[in-house]
């Protein structure tokens, strides 16, 4: 069946593209020459910096390298400026709903309990909803074991949401699990669609950790029946549940920082938007007409199966006419993250193999140019992390290159019919050196400071703890500067493994408390302590005068594995890193936990008149895990 | 704990009552297909080149994606 024949949903298709607003190509225009004019600043102040003595050849190459690396902060630092304004743009919303939704998650390897519980609270809270909502559990589980947990899972699931009270629920709930999970799960998502997407006009696309509130999945189903022309609606998840230092650090940034970054985002998206994979609604005739993923030419890691397939999917429905938004005003939508840098470095592998994948997607016929622009974005995130690295390093070879002040170049005067040599001094361009660093630093700080003056000014700060906002702000900054050389290293370590051709594969996520010992840490870090051994010693042995500049950088990396394990610990206290979903936790949120209590307790024996299915879960090691 | 027969027997009627109409149950997808067709991604200029030296020279790609 093809897109055309699916009704309603795809008669306003549009044939030819959009145009984008003259405001967002205006917008779009300042952002990017802001960030090349930053980016130049920067390195020719390093080269004028460097030329104080003489200029060699690696210092050109480190000024290029600064080049790039500025221009990529100072464009992350213009989402957040062009994002401080509150938005005003009221969305238009269908007044009542027609198309048949189907909230879908694909799962792999998760914790059953924990997963089917954030289907059954969904499922509670659209009860009696003036909306066809079904659920839809798309299982990769290859283990034997893994496919009994989830079978016991879905007893306590259909128990618990009405499968012995035809009256109860939300909408029906189908469960499938793939034989092979070809594709991984962008070809989990194809498979349903191919077998059964004609059922349903509209998809809401889960993570296994995701939960939306009910109100915000009935809003997102209103806005894309609201307009025929969108494709897909992405919101903005925010992440809950963190305990680790490192994990209540990134949630709070999220949640603090993440709505302004947004909304910059948003403003210079016009019709080519983000979809991040997940807590999104997309129109599933338009989703299949556009997005079906071939194979990329070549090998993994580079070919084969995309697996950052969300920004691609996104630049595909953009070919196809469609319009893909984020709609940072859209609450209610919730995720989990990794609990410690491990964990973080993990999915952050993935992620890397996955958009230097889009340089081959990147020239692709057809597509549009902010879509181009996005995996452009998604290459050089990765690639920055390479080019700080090469910047130090050939920053220190400049030095090692650099001569000696020549005092007495030539210069003649004549003094009482004496001729001699005047000496000249090197000017000291230590102020430019300095001023360059701290406009680095601005680049940095400059947006989130201005987010936290945003926050107090509004009020919005008084949801992250008022004035305690400010210690969190600071802590977090504090955390993320001595955590950067340590991420650093672990993306450089991605891009050598994938530019030597070794595929990361596609690991399972660990959902646990993420608690890892010295030994565990040091297992996962020390070739960061090393390499931060090894370049100590030579900048010691080579460049002295150089050592405090690297110092910041190198001594994070040396004391990485205890890093990784003091920030995977719980957080001492509780007014550090508060977010508004800890002070009030979201009403899905604590169903899920009541729910997932509910099965893990014994009262769950009386709900299928027999033994609980947790027990049977826990037989197969579920609630061990 | 509950048997593996008595999750399978829940699973059947559930399955049971979503064909009697039920609102909740039927754990197996309904079989409603719909076409996804392969798109492609080759690069624009060097997939136009290619063609250009092969005789041909297609700007779109078949909308059926094959």
């Amino acid at each position: 069946m093809s897109a055309a024949d699916t009704g309603r949903n795809v008669e306003a298709h549009p044939q030819a593209e959009g145009a984008e607003p003259g405001r967002v190509i205006a917008l779009r225009g300042l952002a990017i020459a802001l960030s090349l004019v930053a980016g130049c600043a920067a390195g020719v102040m390093f080269l004028q910096y460097a030329a104080a003595t003489r200029l060699s050849h690696w210092a050109w190459v480190a000024a290029v390298l600064l080049s790039f690396s500025t221009a990529w902060l100072a464009w992350g630092a213009m989402l957040g400026l062009i994002g401080l304004a509150p938005s005003r743009v009221r969305v238009p919303e269908a007044a009542t709903i027609s198309g048949r939704t189907v909230v879908v998650m694909p799962i792999c390897n998760e914790d059953a309990l924990i997963t089917f519980a954030r289907i059954a609270a969904m499922h509670r809270q659209l009860a009696g909803c003036p909306a066809q909502v079904d659920f839809a559990i798309l299982s990769d589980t290859r283990s034997a074991e893994g496919a009994a947990r989830e079978e016991a899972a879905l007893a306590l699931l259909l128990a618990e949401t009405g499968a012995d009270a035809p009256e109860g629920g939300g909408g029906r709930i189908h469960y499938r699990r793939r034989s092979e999970n070809i594709g991984r799960k962008a070809g989990n998502l194809a498979e349903f669609i191919r077998r059964s997407g004609a059922a349903w006009d509209y998809a809401v696309i889960l993570d296994a950790d995701s939960l939306i509130e009910a109100e915000t999945i009935l809003r997102m189903i209103r806005r894309i029946e609201a307009e025929p022309r969108l494709g897909l609606l992405q919101t903005l998840p925010c992440i809950v549940g963190a305990r680790s230092v490192f994990g209540r650090a990134m949630q709070f940034a999220a949640s603090f920082h993440g709505p302004v970054f947004t909304r910059g985002l948003m403003r210079l998206q016009g019709e080519t938007g983000p979809y991040w994979g997940h807590n999104a609604i997309l129109r599933i005739p338009a989703f299949a007409q556009c997005c079906g993923l071939p194979e990329l030419p070549g090998r993994p890691p580079l070919g084969g199966h995309i697996l950052s397939h969300d920004y691609v999917e996104a630049a595909l429905l953009a070919r196809g006419g469609w319009i893909v938004r984020v709609d940072a005003d859209l609450g209610g939508s919730y995720e989990e993250a990794p609990e410690n840098l491990v964990d973080h470095a993990k999915r952050d592998r993935r992620w890397c193999q996955g958009n230097l994948q889009h340089s081959k997607i990147l020239p692709a016929r057809g597509l549009r140019f902010w879509s181009r622009a996005a995996l452009f974005q998604g290459i050089v995130s990765y690639l920055s992390s390479a080019f700080w690295a090469l910047f130090l390093l050939t920053a220190v070879l400049a030095g090692l290159w650099q001569s000696a002040p020549d005092y007495f170049p030539g210069v003649v005067a004549i003094w009482h019919d004496r001729v001699g040599f005047l000496p000249v001094f090197p000017r000291d361009e230590s102020l430019r050196a300095l001023s360059l660093l701290v406009g680095i630093f601005g680049l940095l700080l400059l947006p989130k400071l201005l987010v936290m003056a945003e926050a107090f000014l509004t009020g919005r700060s008084r949801a992250f703890g008022g004035a305690g906002a400010l210690v969190s702000l600071l802590a977090e900054l504090a955390l993320s500067a001595l955590i950067a050389p340590v991420l650093m290293a672990y993306q450089c370590r991605s891009i050598l493994q994938i530019l030597s051709g070794r595929d990361g594969g596609w690991p399972a996520n660990n959902r646990g408390d993420g608690q890892l010992g010295l030994a565990e840490a040091w297992a996962a870090s020390r070739f960061i302590t090393l390499w931060a051994l090894a370049a100590l010693v030579l900048a010691r042995a080579y460049v002295p005068d150089q050592l405090p500049w690297l110092l910041p950088v190198l001594v994070p990396m040396v004391l990485a594995p205890v890093l990784i394990s003091l920030t995977s610990r719980p957080i001492p206290g509780e007014g550090c890193f508060l977010t508004p979903q800890e002070m009030e936790p979201p009403a899905i949120v604590a169903l899920h936990a009541g729910i997932v209590a509910g099965w893990s307790g014994p009262q769950a024996q009386s709900r299928t008149g027999a033994a609980t299915g947790a027990q049977a879960i826990a037989k197969t090691g579920a609630l061990t895990q | 704990m509950i048997a593996q027969s008595e999750m399978t027997d829940l699973r059947k009627d559930h399955s049971r009552k979503a064909d009697e109409g039920a609102q909740t149950g039927a754990c197996d997808l309904p079989d409603a297909p719909l076409a996804m067709p392969l798109q492609r991604l080759e690069s624009g200029w060097l997939a136009g080149w290619a063609e250009l030296f092969r005789g041909g020279w297609r700007v779109h790609p078949p909308a059926d994606g094959s």
